[in-house]
Order: structure tokens, then C-alpha cells, then sequence
């Protein structure tokens, strides 16, 4: 692990008490879904309904994995002992270093707490006689709309100074992602990250919405490496 | 489709070149909807060991392509040695043919295809056992699509269930020597549940000693008389005048008489839920033989079709499409979820940042594997099974008609396998999918899968079950008594019509309830919900019972015995039984 700002983040997470909190938070919500969601279903309003807590602990999933990731990338949530991208700069570190390191750390922990949650979500898929491919398309389409979220996460970090302002930007982002792009035709629907997770769980994997959030994730941290040049890092 | 299987110790009347001779129905004829009796012979088989007898018939389901059903019947192999089978199953589309096959060891050994003949695929079939194979002819000009059969005692099938398809059986020629005890018991068993038989007594040709306890009359000396005409055989016809030769009966008790000539030459009468006639006069004999007015003596015979009490598909509909998975399974679950949120807890508190991710992700990939089993066996205790058996109880017997709806679900879809209670004939309730039926010394296991989607299945089982009870009504229609037997009846009441009248709780033995004509209130009229009602008429759809044309008695049986189990374990809700008691008059 050659990147030192990548080795610091993990190591800094590693130790975190707040993250930790968010890893049981995390697990606990969807264990709490996956108890719920024994058959038979909790108003489960009729047979021909595929829409069951199955999927919806998919969704969220993906809402609390995007969320988690893009909150930490943007420093929203300060996580004890991790730099943030602003005060890496003024110290011996290139600019590419810095934006990679932290891009492979947010990539990192996704996949991590993927990996954490996907016990209790292959238990709800197998209860629901869902296939693991499935399960590992959906998971990997997560990792990929969490990561490309999260670099405009380390972007915000970078060019916004006030937290406050941060906060708000990265909020209407997300509601802008995660809410907004409903009210796109159906057709382009599959930019909404639970629309999409739907419709890979469904069999028909979004290979536009890989596309789209990968794009935005190498986009995102080429600005946030030019937007570091401020800052005066080489 | 299937679940009774017979391994016949007689064998076959032969077995033709190929290994497998196949006859199905009586004579060819059947009905499709019903189990009907398919007899097989296999013979010529190439070396001993496991075997299975494969029988597919097809069906029609709610999915395009093909549906079949399939019964298996394993067995021992004996090479040279002629091996009889009768297996009920039940034809769904008769375009296409049955397939009957003999596999060793996976490998086919025999074949044979086996068309219906759509001309024996009667509405109501009548089959005769006569020397004589004609006389009913003009019955197929019924309405009603009558098929007439002429059958031997080859053709008689060791499951009283397996005369669904019959609706008449006229028995002439009938050497009683021929028949073992199985068909001997079937038949008198489907004559008290509800079948129609007639018995031909003639000279030198007595009816068959084993019917005697159902029979209406005793037969007499052979006479001689000449008839000059007028005396009625049936509504709206007179004996054709003539000389006849006729055994005068001695009818018994409650039977009906027919005289020609003074004499008793028919007596008829209902036995539990059937209805028995002797008749002493030869069909098939001059004056009778050739007489147009002889269709009115079949027609009589033959009776109204016979409605059933009680609706499948309304009592499929209303069963639970599952029921609950038990407080243990949600404990085991929150346990395995606790565990591991514990474990990964301890990790990441205990060990240092970068072991501890290592350590959790080994944590992880035993909990890829644990979760999967545990996911299999909750799936497995998902499966349920709901069944609710009626049954009909035959009066002035101790039989009774038990019949079992049960519906199967698999949440999410998937495979089941319902096992079947021994000695039943099961099947399914509705046309549906691809249907598996292995038979067992244990009970018939039915296999299939439910798409998800479509996530419910309705069987249905016929059996015979001891049940003594009476009812009776004065015809006044103020004082009912009643002996239910051993066992209570909860929330009773009468139906009758489109009519109830509630009666309550009843007590085990006998009981006499004074009647207020006035209560007897309209279905339409009653609070469908109201406690007082057994479970299954409190749903909207209130047409479990049709509409009988009799009194009946309809109430809650507290105790039951499980008829359906899943073999591979899972949740089985057996709800109490359904008594239904004909009430007789007085």
C-alpha cells in the first residue's frame, strides 16, 4: 500500500469510534429488516406485490452505504484522526496522491461495509429464493453509485469552505440523486441509484447508471485534483 | 392425480408384445376431472431390481405449454414373472394420450401410449357388467352425454374411489368368484357413499352374496306370467304386455316396489348415500328387451346428476395461503443476526485496526455460509400446508365421506413436497402446473413447484372414514334429534336451500332440540361474521355448502387428524373438520 494518504485513512477508520457506530447502525438496520422481513411479510399487501422488504432492504442498502460514504468523503462526519484532503495539501503530499488515496479509502469502505451486510442480505435472498449473482450485480452497481457520490463528497470537501454550505450542497445532491431524478421519464429513470439497484435486482442491470456514477466518480476527483492546485500542492 | 396403488397378487388378463398392456376406465370409458382406474400389466421385464412405473397424464394449467401429471409407482423388478398395478389417476386433457412407462435404473424399458377415445369421455357413464355387451344404447341420446360401458369384473377397481367416473353401475353377469375382497369392499363402500347400483336377479344368475347388506329385497322363486299391459313400470310408461319370466323379490324394509303382475320384480332404496335397486325382471329379456319404454327404467336408475355438497374451489379459496412461521424460527434468525453483529463487534473492540478488518472479513465468509443454510431451512419451515377435512357422514351406517381440501404455499415460490395420508386418493383441486405423484407405503408424496407469483397450491383427498351419526326432523318440522357420536359439534346449525337455522353447540351422544320454524332465516340474511359460525361459512363467499336440496346438518368438529404433511418439514394448519350430517325426515 504505496499511498500514504490511502494507508492514513484506513488506519484512522480503522480506529474510528464514529465509524464503528455507523457500521452497527448500518448492520443493525438492515438485520432489523431482514427479522421483519420473514415470511410471511408484515402486510404483505398480496401475493402478486414483488415489491417486499427483500428489495426494499436492497434499497436501503444502497441509500445507507451512499449516504455513510459520501457523508465522510465530504467531512461531514469527521472521523477521529483522518485528515481532511484542505490540510493534506499543505503538507509534502502531490495532489494525486491525496485525491487517489482518498477516493481508494471511500472505495475501500464501501466495499467493506458491503461486504459486512451481505451475510444478512444473503439471508434475505435466500429466504426469497433469489440468486447470489443477482446479489453480487446489485452489490457491485451499490459500490460504484456510492463510490462516484462520494467523490463529489471529496470534491465538496475541497472547494467548499463552510461546513454549513458543504452540508447543504451535499444534501441537495443527494436529494437531487436520490429523489429528484423520479420525476425523469421512466425510461431514464435508472440515473436514481434505488431505481436502479430495482431494476438489477430485478434482471435487468443498469449498465448506464455503471457508466453515469463511474464518470461522475473519475470526473468528481479530476476536479477535486485540480481544485487542490489552489491550495498550492504540486 | 394418484395415490392409491395396487400391486395385484392376479395376474393380468394378458400382457401384449412390448411388455405393457394398459387399460383405462371401465372398458374405455371415463370422465375427465375424476381418478379413474388405470390397470397396467407389465411383463417381459429384462432383469430383477428397483423399478419404477411412470404414468404421465396430461393436464391443463393456467401456463402455456404442456402441463402432465405424473404418477410414479416404484417397484421390485421380476424378470419373466406378469406384475398388475391399478392406479387411480386423473384425466385433465384428454387430447392428448397417457403415456405409461417402465424405468430401470433411469433407463426406459417399456412404453406404451395410450389415446382416450373421445367418444367414451362420458358426461355420466354407465357401466354394465352383462354377457350381453348392448341394450343401452339409447342412453347416449340423453342430454346429458351418458356413455354406456360393458365391462367384466376385471374392470371392478379396488378403490372405492376410483367409480368417480361412474354414475350407474348395472351388474348381470357378475361372478362374484372373480372379484377379491379389495373390489368386493370397494364396491359396496362406493354404493354407501353415494353411488347408484343396480342388480339384475335372474334364473340361475342369484345377485352376488357379498351385497347382501345393501341390497332392498331378497330374491324369490322364478315365475312365469303373461302381462296383457297396464300396470306401470315407470313414470309415464307400462310394462310392455307379454310373457315374462321374473324373480319375484322379497323387498325389505323402507324399499320401494315395483310390481308387474302383482309380483315385486324391482325394489329400490337408499343406502347411506347411495341408492340400490334389484331388479327381478331381465332388461335384456323379451318383452323388455326392445321396448321403447325401457330408456324410462334406465333414466330412473340412472337418476339426477349428482351435485357435491360441498365446493372445492370456494373452500381453496378461503383456506390461510399460508400461516405463520413459528416464534422459533424468528428467534433462531435474531439469534444468528445478533451473533454475528456480536462477533464483529468483539473484533473491531478487541483487535487492532488493521487484523480486525482481516478477522471481520473472515467472520463474514463463515457468516456467507451459515446465513445460506439458515436461509434454506427458514424457507423450509415456511412452507405451509392448510387443510379442512368434510365429512359426509352416510346415514344408517358407520361411513363416512371425508373429503380434505388443502392448500400448499411456499412463500416466494419454490419447491414443496405434500405427503399424503396412506390408503387416501389425493390430487390436485384445480388445473395447475406440473405435478409429480410418487407412491409410498407411507402415503402418496406429491412434488412440484410454485412459481413465485403463483405461490399456492389446492389438493384434494377422498377417503373413507368411520363416522356414525344420525339426524332427524319430525315432518312437522318442530323436534330434531340428533346423535353426533363421540365427539361434540360446535356451532351447528342446518342448512337447507339457500336457508339456515342455528343451532349451536351439540352434545356427544344424542340430543333432541326443539325447532322454531321461524328462525330458519335466509343466508343472504345472516351476519356473516357472526361468532356463532363455524370459520369456514364466515368468509363473504358463502357458497362452501351448495345450496343442498335436503336438511342437512352442518357444524364444527373440535378434533382432527392432519391428512397433508410436508415432507420436508414446514408448518401444517389443520383446522377443525366440517361435519356434514343429511337430516332425515320422520
Amino acid at each position: 500500500m504505496g499511498n500514504a494518504v490511502l494507508r492514513g485513512d484506513l488506519r484512522a477508520r480503522g480506529a474510528s469510534r464514529k465509524v464503528l457506530a455507523i457500521e452497527f447502525f448500518y448492520l443493525g438496520i438492515l438485520g432489523l429488516l431482514t427479522l421483519l422481513g420473514l415470511p410471511p411479510e408484515l402486510n404483505r399487501p398480496e401475493v402478486s406485490n414483488q415489491t417486499s422488504l427483500g428489495l426494499a432492504l436492497l434499497g436501503v442498502q444502497g441509500v445507507l452505504v451512499t449516504y455513510f460514504a459520501s457523508a465522510c468523503a465530504a467531512q461531514e462526519i469527521a472521523v477521529e484522526g483522518e485528515r481532511p484532503s484542505v490540510d493534506l495539501a499543505f503538507g509534502p503530499f502531490p495532489r494525486r496522491m491525496i485525491v487517489v488515496g482518498k477516493s481508494l479509502a471511500s472505495l475501500a469502505t464501501i466495499v467493506y461495509w458491503l461486504l459486512l451486510g451481505s451475510p444478512l442480505l444473503i439471508l434475505a435472498i435466500g429466504i426469497r429464493q433469489g440468486s447470489v449473482a443477482m446479489l453480487a450485480a446489485v452489490s457491485a452497481l451499490v459500490a460504484i453509485e456510492a463510490w462516484g457520490i462520494a467523490q463529489l463528497g471529496l470534491l465538496y470537501s475541497i472547494v467548499i469552505d463552510s461546513e454549513f454550505s458543504r452540508a447543504v450542497v451535499h444534501w441537495t445532491t443527494l436529494l437531487a440523486l436520490f429523489v429528484a431524478t423520479l420525476a425523469l421519464p421512466v425510461d431514464q429513470q435508472w440515473l436514481n441509484p434505488i431505481v436502479a439497484v430495482a431494476r438489477a435486482a430485478g434482471g435487468a442491470f443498469p449498465v448506464q447508471a455503471v457508466i453515469v456514477y463511474a464518470a461522475l466518480g473519475l470526473a468528481a476527483g479530476g476536479l477535486a485534483q485540480l481544485a487542490l492546485r489552489r491550495y498550492g500542492a504540486s | 392425480m394418484l395415490c392409491g396403488v395396487l400391486l395385484l397378487a392376479r395376474p393380468a388378463a394378458a400382457a401384449q408384445a412390448g411388455g405393457l398392456d394398459v387399460r383405462v376406465g371401465f372398458a374405455g370409458a371415463v370422465r375427465v376431472g375424476v381418478p379413474v382406474p388405470v390397470r397396467v400389466a407389465v411383463s417381459l421385464l429384462p432383469e430383477a431390481g428397483p423399478a419404477s412405473l411412470v404414468i404421465d397424464a396430461p393436464a391443463m394449467g393456467p401456463q402455456a405449454g404442456p402441463v402432465t401429471d405424473t404418477t410414479v409407482v416404484p417397484f421390485e423388478a421380476e424378470p419373466g414373472a406378469l406384475q398388475s398395478f391399478d392406479v387411480p389417476v386423473v384425466l385433465g386433457n384428454i387430447r392428448q394420450p397417457l403415456v405409461v412407462r417402465v424405468l430401470m435404473a433411469g433407463r426406459e424399458v417399456a412404453r406404451r401410449v395410450v389415446p382416450i377415445t373421445p367418444s367414451l369421455v362420458g358426461g355420466r357413464v354407465v357401466v354394465t357388467l352383462s354377457d350381453e355387451h348392448a341394450g343401452l344404447d339409447s342412453l347416449s341420446r340423453l342430454d346429458e352425454r351418458v356413455v354406456p360401458a360393458y365391462a367384466d369384473a376385471d374392470a371392478l377397481p379396488h378403490r372405492w374411489q376410483e367409480y368417480g367416473a361412474v354414475d350407474l353401475l348395472v351388474i348381470r353377469d357378475l361372478d362374484p368368484a372373480r372379484l377379491d375382497d379389495e373390489q368386493r369392499d370397494a364396491l359396496a363402500t362406493w354404493v354407501r357413499l353415494g353411488g347408484r347400483l343396480v342388480v339384475i336377479v335372474r334364473q340361475g344368475v342369484p345377485a352376488p352374496a357379498f351385497l347382501d347388506d345393501i341390497l332392498p329385497a331378497d330374491a324369490g322363486d322364478v315365475r312365469s306370467l303373461t302381462v296383457s299391459g297396464g300396470a306401470t313400470a315407470s313414470p309415464g310408461a307400462a310394462w310392455p304386455p307379454g310373457p315374462y319370466t321374473v324373480t319375484a323379490l322379497a323387498p325389505r324394509p323402507g324399499a320401494t316396489v315395483t310390481r308387474l303382475g302383482g309380483i315385486p320384480v324391482i325394489a329400490s332404496a337408499a343406502v347411506g348415500l347411495g341408492w340400490v335397486a334389484v331388479w327381478g325382471v331381465d332388461p335384456w329379456q323379451p318383452p323388455v328387451a326392445g321396448w321403447a319404454g325401457r330408456q324410462g327404467l334406465w333414466v330412473g336408475a340412472l337418476g339426477p346428476p349428482s351435485r357435491p355438497l360441498v365446493n372445492v374451489s370456494s373452500v381453496a379459496d378461503l383456506l390461510p395461503n399460508g400461516t405463520p412461521i413459528g416464534p422459533g424460527v424468528h428467534a433462531l434468525v435474531a439469534g444468528a443476526i445478533v451473533a454475528y453483529l456480536g462477533v464483529l463487534y468483539l473484533i473491531a473492540r478487541r483487535r487492532a485496526p488493521g487484523a480486525g478488518a482481516l478477522a471481520s472479513v473472515g467472520v463474514v465468509v463463515i457468516a456467507l455460509a451459515v446465513f445460506w443454510l439458515l436461509a434454506g431451512d427458514v424457507r423450509g419451515r415456511s412452507t405451509s400446508v392448510a387443510e379442512v377435512t368434510f365429512f359426509e357422514a352416510a346415514p344408517g351406517t358407520d361411513a363416512a365421506r371425508a373429503l380434505t381440501v388443502a392448500v400448499v404455499s411456499v412463500p416466494y415460490g419454490g419447491p414443496y413436497r405434500v405427503r399424503g395420508a396412506p390408503r387416501e386418493v389425493v390430487g390436485p383441486a384445480a388445473a395447475s402446473g406440473d405435478l409429480r405423484a410418487t407412491v409410498a407405503d407411507t402415503g402418496t408424496v406429491l412434488e412440484g413447484t410454485l412459481p413465485a407469483g403463483a405461490e399456492m397450491r389446492a389438493f384434494q383427498s377422498l377417503a373413507l372414514a368411520q363416522f356414525a351419526a344420525r339426524a332427524e326432523i319430525t315432518a312437522d318440522g318442530r323436534t330434531l334429534t340428533v346423535d353426533v357420536g363421540p365427539e361434540p359439534v360446535r356451532r351447528a346449525e342446518l342448512r337447507w336451500g339457500a336457508r339456515t337455522y342455528r343451532l349451536g353447540d351439540l352434545p356427544p351422544g344424542a340430543s333432541t332440540h326443539a325447532m322454531d320454524p321461524s328462525r330458519w332465516v335466509s343466508l343472504t340474511e345472516i351476519d356473516s361474521h357472526a361468532p356463532v359460525r363455524a370459520w369456514i361459512f364466515q368468509a363473504s363467499t358463502g357458497d362452501v355448502i351448495m345450496n343442498p336440496t335436503t336438511p342437512i346438518l352442518v357444524g364444527e368438529i373440535p378434533h382432527t387428524v392432519p391428512v397433508f404433511d410436508l415432507a420436508d418439514g414446514g408448518t401444517v394448519d389443520a383446522r377443525p373438520a366440517i361435519l356434514l350430517l343429511p337430516v332425515a325426515g320422520r
